[in-house]
């Protein structure tokens, strides 16, 4: 039975349980494939918000941008969340009451932009009256009323508000799959470049006083962001296509740790070339990777409490065992004694000291490190199934270094064949028709830049017309050499030398020709 | 990514940085730059250092058989595999258990989707079982492999030639009583009657009687009982078996009109049926068809003979023949008349009964061989020929089928 046909398959008996009893990562990629719009909408905001910001400074100077950075945020990715949740359940449930429920999730989805929009206007505009005070949502109608022919702040705000709000309805909406996030990272790194140049060329313009000279760090998580989420889309995408063989899926966690690591050493990597063309970019690194540092912080003293926890559980269990009687220890032992009690003696440094508790914890974290990973190994031994893949490492020291060695040579071929010979033999074929070309120059026969040797043969048989049978061989040699793989012998560049000098000679006779022909004529001249 | 409009960007990026002393735009264009770097070093050497391996075993079935399927690919570079699609092409009567299918061009084939996740330096094995639904000589093969870089904007594929080929039997079924008759009664064959004897082959003596002539006196024997006594020989019957298969499903030479399957691949399972039964019997058998063989466009000619490599190399013919005729089974008969012992029995297994092959039949009996006629399906006649004459029934349908009923 054929149970799987280019993705509509019709599983075969067993096939479920056999599925779930593979570990393959399912639930990974579907959650990344539900957070790829999400990501799209972010990756908008990142080079929107900028703008968002210039554009109320050209109104407004430099007084502080049309709405803060979270609530411009959450209207946008609240406003996608929200259709998507309403689209991804078929729409809301149907009224008791019987009613439409497109126009109850339409009603609703207006209902949270306004509240969202409106407590955004009163955060930022408001803030001294409470939310549920009418008197400022009537000034705000009163200054839309009176909003031309100059427009208030809070009206452009709450008008902008009203556009991320309509902005993330309209992406929640729409299907993001690769090709919507490589349309996103297109379009955005268009706004980013158009941003920088209107930035550098109108950078005394009100606008672009009020959002600064510096650029927003924002641009430089949209890059990160656009990365990672294009490497991901497109394996979320595959894994979608191979959904059917659970054999055939891409490991999702060691993936996104590679593709972040890739993206963030671009980003490190284009931050040190920066700094060193003196432009100082590693504040916006800073303000990106900040973030992090309560991450990092806690993973510290998470492992240094684990790593506390198991010495002083070690210690207790030592000091519970029982001692064994030692014997009298003889005079043999007594320098050891003495070795022991001078150590003891000695005054360490509590620098030493502490660096080596601290080293002890260390051990014990390795040692947990270690262990955890053995069971995590052995664990997947015991759950591996006959038919599952076979993965083994071809890693060889030997076998890469002999690629390395393998590639370099190559490199100084290539070097090779373009500084000349790589052979004497050949350097002297080459070296003979260098001498001929001067014989033929000196002559009154240069050769033009165009010319390949087979076209200015003739030309040299008509300066050297008692040589013709010697000008044919050389060019012939040169020509295989030239552009052959012809190794002459040292038989063949001693006729070679030879027949130069024969040309050499018959250049250095008197002309042969009547008196008044064309080539006598031509050389007395 | 590394398309001329990105390094365009990445460039104009810098330049403006540096002309106008300000950091956002050189780093932006920097980070454009190093992001197509990156995908282009990742898209020119993805299938670099990557090799692809097939293998299955066995390597000869029956139909209806399973054979296992290894599929190997190793990384040898440091740069890991986010994605390797091998597509192998497969026949379409050799069916994966499991895997994605997507289906050819080509007629009767199939692509075996599979996707492949590669870290440095690795090697990954993938075992597919597949069911051979047919018999055939199948090239599996070629496959292409097809990966990309890094962000997924571009990929490349390679195709890598070279086919292996999987050979199937027809499948055997018993033969539910078959009678052949022994025109010419001499050989190595014990018959059931005693028809004629081999005098080279002794069984034992007896007392001599005054019918038995006096060259079977075994004087030894009587030298030692004291009493004349008498050779018993063996008695012995000559069968050779001529399988003689048309290849021919639509009547009157059809070269060019193609063929019915089920009632093509039907005489060619009655053909081997009757291969195995005679091996199992210990008749000689011999196959003559009107189709070719892949190797060296020769026609299927095996002369009568016993042994299990003879056996297998009738059912390697009958599992590599083209479906083609290439000459009315009549003129074969009327060829190889002339070359088969004396005596043979063909046994005509066919689909259609045609002038031709009436006048094969007439030659082949002439020639001084016996025929016996195994039709194959319902829709033809008996030509009333006094030969024995058999009938195999198709209703079945050929591959469900699990016994040979000669009605």
């Amino acid at each position: 039975m054929r149970w799987t046909r280019s993705g509509s398959s019709e599983s075969p008996p067993g096939a479920a349980e056999h599925r779930g009893a593979h570990r393959h990562p399912d639930g990974f990629w579907e959650g990344v494939g539900r957070l790829l719009p999400v990501a799209r909408v972010v990756m908008e905001f990142c080079w929107l918000y900028p703008w968002l910001v210039v554009i109320g400074g050209g109104f407004y100077g430099a007084t502080g941008p049309l709405l803060t950075a979270g609530w411009a945020f959450l209207l946008v990715v609240g406003a996608q969340v929200a259709v998507r949740q309403i689209v991804d359940r078929g729409g809301l449930p149907r009224p008791a009451g019987g009613g439409d429920s497109l126009r109850h999730a339409r009603i609703l989805l207006v209902g949270v932009g306004a509240v969202l929009g409106f407590a955004a206007i009163h955060e930022q505009y408001y803030s001294h009256l409470p939310l549920w005070h009418p008197t400022w949502v009537a000034t705000l109608l009163q200054a839309a009323h009176d909003a031309l022919p100059e427009v208030p702040k809070p009206v452009l705000a709450a008008l902008a508000a009203a556009c991320l709000w309509w902005r993330g309805l309209v992406l929640g909406a729409r299907h993001v799959g690769a090709i919507e996030i490589e349309e996103a990272y297109k379009t955005g790194v268009g706004m980013v470049v158009v941003y920088l140049a209107a930035a550098v060329v109108y950078a005394d313009a009100r606008g672009f006083e009020a959002a600064g000279p510096e650029m927003p760090p924002m641009m430089l998580a949209f890059f990160f962001l656009g990365l990672s989420a294009l490497a991901l889309a497109r394996l979320a995408a595959i894994w979608e296509q191979s959904r059917p063989d659970e054999r055939s899926q891409i490991p999702g966690r060691a993936w996104v740790l590679l593709i972040t690591g890739v993206v963030g050493l671009i980003m490190l990597a284009a931050g040190m070339m920066a700094g060193l063309a003196t432009a100082d970019v590693f504040k916006y690194l800073g303000v990106v990777l900040r973030p992090l540092l309560p991450v990092v912080e806690a993973l510290f003293v998470v492992l240094f409490v684990v790593a506390g926890l198991v010495v002083r559980v070690l210690i207790a269990i030592l000091s519970r065992l029982p001692r064994r009687e030692m014997p009298e220890i003889g005079p043999a032992t007594t320098v050891f004694d003495d070795l022991l009690r001078r150590l003891r003696e000695i005054e360490m440094h509590p620098q030493v000291v502490s660096g080596a508790r601290w080293g002890m914890v260390l051990a014990v974290i390795a040692i947990l490190v270690a262990g955890m990973a053995l069971a995590v190994v052995l664990r997947r031994r015991r759950e591996r199934r006959p038919d599952e893949d076979d993965h083994e490492s071809v890693w060889s020291v030997r076998e890469a270094l002999r690629s390395l060695a393998g590639r370099l040579p190559r490199l100084g071929r290539r070097q090779e064949d373009d500084d000349g010979p790589t052979a004497p033999a050949v350097g002297a074929i080459r070296r003979i028709y260098r001498e001929l070309l001067g014989l033929g120059a000196g002559l009154g026969a240069p050769r033009h830049a165009w010319a390949t040797p087979r076209e200015h043969e003739p030309r040299l048989r008509g300066v050297l017309r008692e040589a013709e049978a010697e000008v044919e061989l050389l060019t012939a040699a040169y020509e295989r050499v030239r552009y052959g793989t012809w190794r002459p012998a040292a038989l063949e560049v001693r006729e070679a030398e030879a027949a130069l000098e024969r040309a050499k000679a018959a250049a250095a006779e008197p002309a042969t020709e009547p008196p008044g022909s064309a080539s006598s004529e031509g050389r007395s001249r | 990514m590394f398309s001329q409009g990105w390094l365009i960007v990445g460039g104009l990026l810098l330049i403006l940085g540096l002309a106008a002393h300000s950091g956002g735009p050189f780093l932006v264009g920097l980070v454009v730059l190093l992001g197509a770097g990156t995908s282009y070093l990742s898209h020119r050497y993805c299938l670099h250092s990557v090799a692809f391996r097939r293998s299955f075993a066995p390597r000869r079935a029956f139909q209806g058989e399973e054979i296992t399927l290894t599929l190997e690919v190793t990384n040898r570079k440091p740069i890991p595999l986010a994605w390797l699609e091998v597509t192998d092409e497969l026949p379409e009567d050799v069916v994966p258990r499991r895997g994605r299918i997507i289906p050819s061009l080509r007629q009767r084939r199939q692509h075996l989707a599979h996707l492949f996740s590669l870290r440095w330096y690795e090697r990954v094995r993938r075992r597919v079982t597949i069911t051979c639904m047919a018999r055939g000589y199948f090239p599996l093969g070629p496959a292409r492999l097809r990966s990309g870089d890094l962000f997924g904007l571009t990929s490349q594929g390679r195709t890598q030639e070279g086919a292996d080929f999987l050979i199937v039997y027809p499948k055997i079924v018993p033969l539910e009583a078959f009678g052949i008759p022994a025109l010419h009664p001499i050989g190595d064959h014990r018959a059931p009657r005693p028809l004629l004897e081999d005098p080279t082959r002794t069984i034992g003596v007896r007392i001599y009687q005054t019918t038995d002539p006096v060259r079977r006196v075994h004087w030894k024997a009587t030298a030692r009982t004291g009493r004349l006594q008498t050779r018993q020989y063996e008695s012995t019957t000559t069968q050779r078996l001529a399988i003689l298969l048309n290849m021919d499903t639509l009547g009157e030479y059809a070269e060019y009109r193609g063929f019915i399957r089920p009632l093509l691949e039907l005489n060619i399972m009655v053909a081997a049926s009757l291969a195995a039964w005679a091996e199992e019997q210990g008749i000689p058998v011999g196959l003559h068809a009107n189709g070719y063989l892949p190797e060296g466009l020769r026609r299927v000619r095996l002369a009568p003979a016993l042994g299990a490599a003879h056996l297998t190399a009738i059912l390697e013919a009958l599992a590599k023949v083209f479906s083609t005729p290439v000459m009315p089974l009549g003129d074969l008969m009327a060829l190889e008349a002339g070359t088969l012992p004396w005596g043979t029995t063909g046994v005509i297994v066919t689909a259609v009964v045609d002038t031709p092959l009436l006048a094969g039949i007439a030659r082949f009996q002439e020639a001084g061989h016996s025929a016996v006629l195994v039709l194959i399906g319902d829709r033809v006649a008996d030509p009333v020929l006094g030969i024995p004459t058999h009938r195999v029934r198709g209703e079945a349908g050929w591959r469900a089928m699990d016994e040979i009923r000669l009605v």
